[in-house]
């Protein structure tokens, strides 16, 4: 893929993506309100070392 | 303010962190039965880490297909597989602009990393039915970030448990779980 062509994509998908989290959170306001929005739990997993930065 | 949620509902996700710890990570809320949020804190900042499936993403399975055909050369993800992005919980707009939400302290990019990366090795664990999952990063330099996370994740945490799927330097990276 060529330069131009990438930064051209990556425009795309941005746009996309800020078009994706107005839906979602448009979404969430409806179960939030409707008090339908669940929570589900995630397990929890050993904490990982840090790597330090230079 | 944001202009597409408002504060009440911003708390909402938050309303089980801490306030005294700057460090956190929320259960996934689930906003339809294919689209989760899951809230975190980094650094008393606050965050939401986003999944959806790629057909919520799209919108329709048409728009799906054409999106399939110029950003993953034509492979189309499971149905039940989930596509992630991360964003500033207080983001008016451009949210996924990472020059308009660089950290306080740059420093700190592998600490975030880790972070990221703990949020979604939990989703992993906790969600055996999702095989396939993909992200789009907003830059270059993200991109090599989130590809040693990945690969210090599969190491770790995940043990091995995901290969790449797509062309490594296409836009979207794309991982699936593996049979082993």
């Amino acid at each position: 893929m060529d330069t131009k062509d990438r930064k051209r994509k990556e425009a795309a998908v941005m746009a996309l993506k800020q078009a994706s989290i107005i839906k979602t959170m448009a979404l969430a306001s409806v179960a939030f309100r409707n008090g339908t929005m669940k929570v589900v739990p995630l397990p929890e997993v050993a904490k990982r070392k840090l790597k330090q930065s230079a | 303010m944001s202009q597409i949620y408002n504060e009440e509902q911003l708390d909402s996700f938050f309303a089980s962190s801490e306030p005294a710890n700057p460090f956190w990570i929320g259960g996934a809320f689930q906003v339809t039965s294919g689209q989760e949020v899951i809230p975190f804190v980094f650094n008393g900042i606050r965050y939401l880490f986003i999944l959806g499936t790629p057909l919520s993403e799209a919108g329709d399975e048409t728009t799906l297909y054409a999106l399939c055909a110029e950003f993953t050369d034509g492979f189309v993800p499971d149905e039940n597989s989930r596509v992630i992005k991360f964003c500033r919980a207080d983001a008016i707009e451009y949210h996924f602009d990472p020059k308009k939400w660089s950290l306080d302290e740059p420093k700190q990019i592998h600490q975030f990393g880790a972070v990221v990366s703990t949020i979604v090795e939990r989703y992993v664990l906790g969600h055996p039915e999702v095989q396939q999952f993909f992200f789009s990063p907003a830059s270059d330099k993200l991109g090599t970030l989130y590809q040693r996370l990945y690969r210090r994740l599969n190491n770790e945490g995940l043990a091995g448990k995901f290969l790449p799927i797509l062309e490594p330097l296409g836009v979207f990276n794309g991982y699936q779980r593996s049979q082993a």
